[in-house]
């Protein structure tokens, strides 16, 4: 599997394993921010199966860096409790890395 | 087919010649045997290989049968959660579908090429074993100009397209066809054992590449149906009776009706947790057990073409 997939695998079945931890910590106000976030990284997922996405690609290469290191951060952040405030900027940043790969799937 | 006729040949009472009749007469029945173990061994390939390919479809129309399960579950997410499930996301998974299905095809099609085989070995009807290894072998070559790789390539240009097209399946498969046809014209179990090995080299490669993939559709689709199962609990949806079954049946009694206690629910949790977790471990369990089943055909072939012991090396 390619490191591209697999960053994108990583998130969204994070975020799938962990949807009701992660939503119950969501302010009642953000909750549906949540879920835009939860769907788009599953949406990114999907396209990523069912496309190519190019692993030598410069640009892949380095928004999978990214990713890993926000989706290492957003884990740790977790599992250390942090401030939701911290929660949901990691999370939108993994997902937002995210979109921007599977946009170059083709 | 081995035959073991009675020689109807008067050889020369001669000492010279007699003295070659015996190591003659020996190496026939030498060769004859040959035959025979070659036969038997291609027969007894025929029905593991036929048990596996079996297999390996089933297990891919499961896989197909729970992205349909994922696609409900996703609009009961939708309903429950609101979590947004469009047309696009169904075509999307609609898509993955297709191309799992298409793997159950191949698999059913390498069922059917371990049946004509053995029907071969068997030697009862030729000339229907040459009929039902032609079809196959036209009908590998149309599935692989369609198939695509599930996992993304990790090259670009000309080999990404190649992929995309679904040459990255294995070349083994195509070469398969080609040598379907010599097994066809020449009817020899050993050219035969070759086209199938080049199929299931195809179809472990494809596996192998893939596996992941098909083990992360199945545990995000239980994920989701957990989640759901639970908030479906939450709201009060489900009869949670069931839970102290277990310590009633024994003796014959049923649960009250009324409103259960609200430990009900978390023992509820509980076993859906758990029963979520074993399903995952299961289903990891059951993929690896088909790739070693496919390593363990290829291997008996291998005995079939080179006449020596089977043994599975690689590891997963």
């Amino acid at each position: 599997m390619g490191p591209a997939l697999q960053a994108l695998e990583d998130n969204y079945l994070y975020l799938n394993a962990n949807y009701d931890q992660l939503k119950a910590r969501y302010p009642d106000s953000q909750k549906a921010g949540f879920a835009t976030q939860f769907v788009t990284a599953r949406s990114n997922y999907w396209t990523a199966i069912s496309k190519i996405l190019h692993d030598d690609d410069p640009r892949v290469q380095a928004l999978v860096t990214e990713m890993n290191a926000a989706q290492t951060a957003l884990e740790a952040d977790v599992t250390a409790l942090a401030g939701i405030a911290t929660i949901m900027n990691d999370i939108t940043t993994a997902v937002q890395i995210g979109t921007k790969i599977a946009a170059l799937a083709v | 087919m081995c035959f073991l006729s009675k020689p109807t040949l008067a050889f020369p009472r001669g000492k010279f010649l007699r003295s070659w009749v015996v190591p003659l007469a020996i190496l026939g029945l030498v060769i004859l045997l040959a035959s025979c173990k070659t036969s038997t061994e291609a027969s007894g390939v025929a029905k593991d290989l036929g048990s596996t390919s079996s297999d390996l479809a089933n297990y891919y129309s499961d896989l197909a049968a729970q992205i349909t399960e994922t696609i409900e579950l996703s609009e009961l997410d939708f309903r429950v959660n609101q979590n947004a499930f469009g047309d696009s996301d169904r075509a999307t998974l609609n898509d993955i579908k297709s191309e799992i299905s298409k793997r159950a095809g191949l698999a059913q099609s390498l069922s059917a090429l371990a049946s004509t085989y053995g029907t071969l070995a068997g030697s009862t009807s030729p000339t229907a074993a040459s009929t039902a290894a032609s079809k196959l072998g036209t009908e590998l070559q149309t599935d692989l100009k369609t198939l695509k790789v599930l996992p993304a390539s990790s090259k670009t240009g000309a080999a990404a397209t190649e992929t995309a097209a679904g040459a990255a399946i294995p070349t083994a498969m195509s070469e398969a066809a080609t040598i379907l046809t010599d097994f066809i014209q020449t009817r020899e179990l050993k050219n035969g054992a070759k086209a199938i090995q080049k199929c299931v080299e195809g179809l472990d490669q494809l596996y192998t590449t893939e596996s992941p993939r098909y083990e992360a559709l199945a545990t995000a689709r239980i994920q989701l149906a957990e989640r759901l199962a639970k908030d479906l609990v939450d709201q009060d949806q489900v009869e949670l009776s069931p839970v102290i079954l277990p310590a009633l049946q024994p003796f014959g009694f049923a649960p009250k009706m009324g409103s259960p206690k609200g430990w009900y629910a978390d023992v509820a949790k509980d076993e859906i947790n758990q029963q979520a977790a074993d399903q995952i471990t299961s289903y990891v369990q059951k993929t690896q057990a088909i790739y070693k089943s496919l390593l363990k055909e290829d291997a008996e072939l291998t005995a079939v073409i080179t006449g020596k012991k089977a043994s599975a090396s690689k590891t997963p």
